[in-house]
């Protein structure tokens, strides 16, 4: 496969009043053409600055990048665009979903109007064209009489249509990487539903990429092709979806699994908690980011870090229990075949 | 893989995690958080350096060899010399320890006037946001009258009444200066009630006395102690104002405004004696501005980061 | 004392509308019933905005109600006096949503823990309440040191225990769990709803547990009500309401939550149920009848009543008659 974008080596630092917030601590990951990786952590693990950076969003200051960094677009590291460049790269190649579709559209335009600008800045339709552009969108992403509605304002439509507005958006120009940045926290479960679909199809349609971001196992599963498991700005675990939920290899993903009850089972006795608290990224734990709750710490891991170790084709992770010298720890037991849903 | 070479059967033994001592990581306390506000803060720190100046020069003037209210005819509005530092008014008597003096009369209103007009505001403030309905729009649409007649004017009328004195130039000033922070304690009381420790407060059978007093009050603090700053400021304007149009503390005592009243006349002779009572009451206010924006960012947790 | 018959909650017809500001009367709890015994669990589920929190705190009188009724120990929790209310008080107590919002960010952990103690006189003197707060803050897993910190010192799920801690501390036997899960991150929701087990078991609790997450609801709840747009759409046992949902919306709200488990995605018929939950004016008929995929006339004419479909099975549609 083609690789669309590479993360190399990414490290983004915020300045605070409390001190210096290591969000992202060298982070690498590809995406490929029409791939859909999805990463995957807790709150603070660093997933959705990885993503603004990726999209040139960040702010610098309060926020630095690292020199070493590199973000490969294509050939071209995206830090080294010109103004040009940048322009063809957002909202053109690239384009972003946003948690909060209310924040992120504006209140006093009309969503056509919204919708319109993306084509008028990437595009040289004529007017008459993007008005058509525009209803076609509207109505691929499910919005029911796109004509008169495109005259609405965003506080008119309901949440799940307004994250299928942001979509349209994002779709406009047809994007060689999408960026959704936890497109379906807000959401219902049943719109939820619904939005993923239609995130599903559109990349069975096209040749998108997508990218993401998400704190649910149980979206990923569904959709995501590679998943990059992120803790306390690191990449603990990555490889493919069956990698990652039927061979995982790193103790944080075997916890982050077993925490989730299913829907589909009856209860357990005791669901399996991770003990501790996410870690402070203003004073991250020496060593493995994890260690402070990893059942199995060692001493090394108190005091180094654990290099990434290639399992199978694409499927790496870091944890020093894959050293040679480390006591073998069986994994606890995993999903092994599928069950069905009993109705 | 040099490295790893290094790493012998020891490193590889399993540790017990409830042993180890968990780094425990502190966030920082309001109190902290000002602390580092005023070290980074270059002007937090001069505006609180003059203030303290000003306060001690006040409190201290006694400490100056001349009497603020001797009068020397022979030596009539002297220019500054090393004698008499700020040199002399009409009367001969020592303008650097009338100035002093001054000082005195003027944070005495500004802090005193403050004290009364915060007391009033916050209690005529939590109690119409907290009751709430129409006890709440009532309170507030009798403040809105008020401060719809220009205080000032209020204020002027009403001293004509009375003997004009230190004592009451401070209740004035302090009754009808309370609005603003009415204001502000109300809209943060309203908001405080939606929260949901207020809700576990009332399930917890506490009742309303306690509610205010206990999680009410404690954080409107923030609020009140921004406002109150700039009410200090504004008292202080006031009884210069005041002072000035001659409605407030009575000759011979000085205070800044009085000062800049009696040197209008001169103020084509001798303009320094407009410049050090108006400078004074320049650096007060502006201090007290500079703090009041530091507290403000010091105590307020979501500019934290 | 309490046997099958005398349930410790009984809410019967609970009703409570708000009126908006163009007069339009939104029925956020329209005519729900259900029951509570003593040291079961009751989860009650349903989308954002369906009225499951304005229910529970409806419930256990934080809110007024419109109408119905709703007894606790066969006492009405609306009409009781200052003093009574006060007993109540002690016996009924809530765990919020939000672990920011529910603690009083101007206060040390041992005075928010020791909130109700005082209110309820429940300790003789200083001693005995510091004390009593340290017990109460080891039974949460925090450590006593903690006692003298302030709130912004903690994490997430930190806080929750210390909001966990402070409803312990009057000794209750009914907890009003207000989504107490959905503001954390997956490792710790899985410790809160741990803790929430264990005390139960050690104290006999009884909890109402509102939340929007149905895998965690299967694991912690005997019976479970599943709520649309203020009504109560079905009633069971845990088992039997997951294994089969008879309600068209329970079906689809199952359906349409993911497993993490791609093979076990892959192989799922989903249903996708269209448009979007909204709490708004309406008439009779039934309140999922707009988007229910085998709605009928009647459906939109006709407010379905409750029936039963299994023992202890109950639903509120019209295609069981």
């Amino acid at each position: 496969m083609d690789t669309l974008l590479r993360v190399n080596n990414l490290s983004v630092f915020y300045d605070t009043y409390a001190g210096t917030v290591q969000a992202v601590r060298g982070v690498s990951f590809s995406v490929g053409k029409g791939e859909v990786v999805a990463i995957v952590g807790e709150s603070g693990c660093g997933k959705t600055v990885t993503a603004k950076t990726v999209m040139g969003l960040l702010r610098c200051p309060p926020a630095r990048i690292a020199p070493e960094s590199q973000v490969l677009f294509g050939e071209k590291n995206i830090y080294q665009f010109t103004q040009e460049e940048w322009q063809r790269y957002r909202g053109g190649d690239c384009a972003m979903i946003f948690q909060d579709a209310l924040a992120a559209l504006n209140p006093t335009l009309t969503v056509g109007r919204q919708v319109e600008e993306a084509l008028l800045l990437h595009t040289s339709l004529s007017d008459e064209e993007r008005k058509r552009e525009v209803v076609r969108l509207l109505e691929s992403v499910g919005i029911p009489q796109p004509q008169a509605r495109m005259k609405q304002y965003p506080h008119e439509f309901s949440g799940g249509q307004r994250q299928r507005i942001m979509i349209a958006m994002a779709l406009a120009c047809r994007p060689k990487l999408l960026i959704a940045d936890e497109p379906t926290t807000s959401l219902d479960v049943t719109v939820q539903a619904q939005i993923l679909d239609l995130i599903q199809r559109r990349r069975q349609e096209g040749e998108t990429a997508v990218l993401l971001i998400t704190h649910d196992l149980g979206i990923v599963a569904n959709i995501a092709d590679r998943l990059v498991v992120m803790y306390g700005g690191k990449v603990m675990e990555t490889g493919s979806c069956m990698d990652i939920f039927y061979r995982p290899k790193h103790p944080y993903t075997w916890a982050l699994l077993r925490a989730v009850p299913r829907i589909d089972r009856k209860s357990q006795e005791k669901l399996t908690s991770i003990p501790g608290a996410p870690p402070d990224l203003i004073h991250p734990p020496q060593g493995c980011a994890f260690h402070p709750r990893c059942p199995y710490c060692m001493e090394v891991c108190r005091h180094r870090q654990p290099d990434a170790v290639q399992v199978d084709e694409g499927h790496s992770y870091s944890c020093w229990l894959s050293h040679p010298l480390a006591p073998k720890i069986d994994p606890p037991v995993m999903e092994k075949e599928a069950v069905t849903y009993g109705d | 893989m040099t490295e790893k070479q290094e790493l012998t059967q020891q490193d590889f033994l399993p540790v017990n995690q409830a042993e180890i001592a968990q780094e425990e990581t502190y966030q920082r306390g309001a109190f902290e958080n000002l602390k580092q506000s005023f070290r980074s803060n270059m002007m937090a720190k001069v505006a609180l350096g003059v203030l303290i100046l000003l306060v001690l020069s006040a409190i201290l003037a006694p400490l100056s060899p001349y009497d603020p209210d001797a009068i020397d005819a022979k030596n009539k509005l002297a220019l500054p010399s090393a004698q008499h530092l700020f040199g002399t008014d009409e009367m001969g008597r020592d303008y650097f320890t009338r100035a002093l003096y001054g000082g005195q009369i003027s944070l005495l209103v500004g802090l005193t006037s403050m004290c009364i007009s915060t007391t009033i505001g916050v209690l005529y403030g939590t109690i119409s946001g907290y009751v709430g309905g129409k006890v709440d729009t009532c309170l507030m649409r009798l403040v809105d009258i008020l401060m719809s007649i220009p205080s000032f004017l209020l204020i002027v009328i009403i001293n004509t009444f009375f003997t004009p004195s230190v004592t009451t130039l401070i209740l004035v000033i302090g009754m009808f200066t309370w609005q603003g922070v009415a204001r502000i304690t109300r809209a943060q009381t309203l908001s405080l009630k939606k929260r949901d420790f207020i809700l576990a407060a009332r399930a917890l059978g506490v009742n309303h006395r306690t509610i205010i007093l206990r999680h009410i009050v404690p954080n409107l603090v923030n609020q009140v102690m921004v406002a109150a700053s700039v009410t200090i400021a504004n008292a202080i304007m006031l009884e210069s104002s005041l002072s000035f149009l001659g409605y407030g503390v009575s000759v011979p005592t000085a205070s800044w405004g009085s000062m800049l009243q009696s040197a209008q006349k001169y103020v084509l002779d001798r303009p320094m004696l407009a410049v050090f009572p108006g400078v004074f009451i320049l650096l007060t206010i502006l201090s007290l501005n500079i703090l009041s924006d530091v507290l403000r960012e010091a105590l307020n947790p979501k500019l934290n980061k | 004392m309490e046997t099958e018959n005398h349930p410790l909650l009984e809410v019967s017809h609970l009703k409570k509308y708000f009126q908006t500001k163009n007069k339009s009367v939104i029925k956020a709890v329209d005519d729900v019933s259900f029951t509570i015994s003593q040291g079961e669990t009751l989860g009650l589920v349903g989308e954002s905005g369906c009225g499951k929190t304005t229910c529970g705190r409806t419930c256990i009188g934080l809110y007024p109600k419109t109408d119905g009724q709703v007894l606790y120990r066969g006492k009405d929790v609306h009409a009781i006096g200052e003093r009574q209310r006060k007993a109540f008080t002690k016996q009924v107590q809530v765990i919020f949503q939000d672990p920011y919002s529910s603690l009083d960010p101007k206060m040390r952990v041992q005075d928010i823990v020791a909130e109700g103690i005082l209110s309820h006189n429940l300790a003789p003197d200083r001693a005995a309440r510091q004390e009593m707060v340290a017990t109460l803050l080891e039974q949460v897993g925090l450590r006593q040191e903690h006692a003298t910190r302030y709130v912004h010192e903690f994490s997430g799920g930190q806080r929750q225990r210390i909001g966990i801690a402070r409803a312990l501390a009057v000794d209750p036997e009914f907890i009003l769990c207000d989504e107490p899960i959905s503001a954390l991150d997956v490792s710790i929701q899985a410790q809160i709803v741990n803790l929430l087990q264990q005390l139960q078991e050690q104290r006999g609790l009884t909890y109402l547990f509102i939340a929007h997450d149905l895998a965690m609801v299967r694991h912690i709840s005997n019976r479970v009500a599943v709520m649309y747009l203020g009504r109560l759409v079905e009633l069971s046992e845990t088992e039997e309401l997951y294994s089969h949902p008879a309600h068209p919306y329970t079906q689809a709200l199952l359906a349409a939550i993911p497993i993490a488990d791609p093979l076990a995605e892959r192989q799922r018929q989903r249903q996708i149920l269209a448009g979007e939950a909204i709490l708004q004016a309406r008439g009779e008929g039934c309140v999922f009848a707009g988007r229910c995929p085998r709605a009928t006339q009647r459906c939109r004419q006709e407010t379905p009543s409750v029936r039963q479909v299994a023992p202890h099975h109950f639903v509120a549609c019209h295609l069981y008659d």
